[in-house]
């Protein structure tokens, strides 16, 4: 295998090119799928992803591919990295981590950023502010199912 | 008490907003990250909105959120005393990290339930956790335990009162039920009474069994995929046999058990039906394999421990 199909280029919604490897981009399932159908050449377009957030999905895609290959990393090194790959991230960054990880179909990441937002929300506030819910419950509603569900309520 | 309640009501009242931006995450994954929560945040959250109210009282993610392992699962250990439950819960990573250790450090009691046992209770076992719950069958009122959700319900009395009998514990995952089932241990009938969890009816109900039985006494059974096996003896033979009942259609079926065992547990080995048989010579395990023909596999095995 020659050196450039060894390689790939994703491209950004703001066209911003990556240039990773193949092994690198393949954890995602839908640019496996792609890959595998042939349906594009040596370049990806990504139109759901911005190049801030698709290059912070290419840096875990790289740690991932690295110990999934290597080996030479315990999976407590592992855990620990994606701790703190999510420990700073701000609630818009998180959310749209989250869609692109949807979007590009990469478990590990989904499962890591859904965590990541229910361990970092702790109020109902907050929620509503992440996950832009509406309370469209009329006030008898609200109060009725409340009421049902006193044991939740109970500190 | 309702003063709290208002206060409640009131507390929530002033977090009626409405959302400014139109971005939002797909269902499935809003529904991710709500089973992820604590319980407790997903039983306030579904007060929420009308959304988060279907998405956590849909079924498909209430079995999700009882079945999936909590992140950090943990032995439960249960006493009760002058009516109070009290529960101490042990992590199970400590479990694995002292496992050449006897666990000796002081555990907080972690949960406290009053509990409407008559005075003269009689000590009962509770059942295993049946798809995360626990049923304590006491002498009178038999009573449910969510662990997850911190709940304890009471149900009525068996309505033919036997003097003794055996509560068993059921969960159909067709249609998502929980049931109990009740059938004397002394005396042989051919009835038996079911009360469904969560039905709009709260009573029990006779329903016919196909065969004249009684249960043995303080048995534990086991629920698995949908069927409830317990030991049962049928009136007027002198063997003592498997009996299961389908919690979904509510009917009997009789198993005999390989001859000579000395059924002395019953577990759930992988997901089948076993029974430990258990001599001073040697322990067998036998694997139900095919319930209609009575047909069973066994294995010996050495244990340590005197089970």
């Amino acid at each position: 295998m020659s050196k450039s199909e060894k390689k790939i280029v994703l491209k950004s919604l703001d066209n911003e090119a990556f240039e990773v490897e193949k092994a690198v981009a393949l954890q995602s399932q839908t640019i496996w799928v792609m890959c595998e159908d042939k349906c594009v050449g040596n370049e990806i377009p990504l139109e759901n992803v911005t190049g801030q957030i698709l290059a912070k999905v290419i840096d875990y895609c790289k740690k991932h591919a690295v110990v999934d290959g290597d080996g030479d990393e315990s999976s407590e090194e592992l855990k620990n990295w994606d701790t703190e790959f999510t420990k700073n991230m701000d609630q818009s960054t998180l959310f749209n981590m989250i869609l692109a990880a949807n979007y590009l179909n990469i478990k590990s990441l989904l499962n890591l950023t859904c965590q990541a937002v229910a361990d970092k929300t702790k109020t109902i506030d907050e929620f509503h502010t992440f996950l832009n819910i509406e309370n469209n419950f009329t006030p008898e509603e609200e109060a009725q199912i409340c009421q049902e569900n006193l044991w939740a309520f109970d500190d | 008490m309702e003063q709290q309640e208002e206060k409640k009501r009131k507390d929530y009242k002033g977090r009626r907003r409405q959302s400014k931006s139109t971005l939002s995450l797909p269902l499935d994954i809003t529904s991710e990250i709500l089973l992820r929560l604590p319980e407790k945040s997903v039983g306030r959250f579904l007060c929420e909105s009308k959304l988060w109210s279907s998405i956590t009282t849909d079924p498909y993610f209430i079995n999700l959120f009882e079945t999936q392992l909590p992140p950090h699962p943990s032995l439960l250990l249960c006493f009760i005393k002058d009516g109070n439950l009290f529960v101490s819960s042990i992590p199970q990573h400590t479990l694995h990290q002292n496992s050449n250790k006897s666990y000796s450090s002081s555990q907080p009691i972690f949960d406290r339930y009053p509990l409407e046992f008559p005075e003269e209770y009689s000590y009962l076992p509770p059942t295993e956790s049946v798809h995360g719950l626990i049923c304590f069958p006491g002498s009178g009122k038999p009573i449910v335990w969510n662990p997850r959700k911190r709940q304890v319900s009471t149900f009525p009395k068996p309505r033919l009162t036997w003097k003794t009998r055996e509560i068993f514990l059921g969960y159909d995952p067709i249609e998502s039920k929980y049931k109990l089932m009740c059938v004397p241990s002394r005396r042989s009938s051919d009835v038996c009474q079911v009360l469904t969890l969560g039905s709009a009816q709260k009573s029990w109900r006779t329903v016919k069994t196909n065969h004249k039985h009684r249960s043995s006494f303080r048995n534990s059974g086991r629920c698995i995929d949908g069927v409830i096996y317990y030991i049962t003896h049928i009136y007027r033979t002198i063997a003592w046999v498997i009996m299961s009942f389908d919690v979904r259609f509510e009917n009997f079926g009789k198993i005999d058990l390989p001859s000579d065992i000395h059924r002395d547990m019953l577990i759930n080995y992988g997901g089948r039906f076993a029974c430990v048989d258990k001599t001073w010579w040697k322990n067998t395990l036998w694997i139900l394999k095919d319930a209609e023909k009575h047909k069973w596999s066994s294995k010996d095995f050495f244990s340590p421990i005197n089970i």
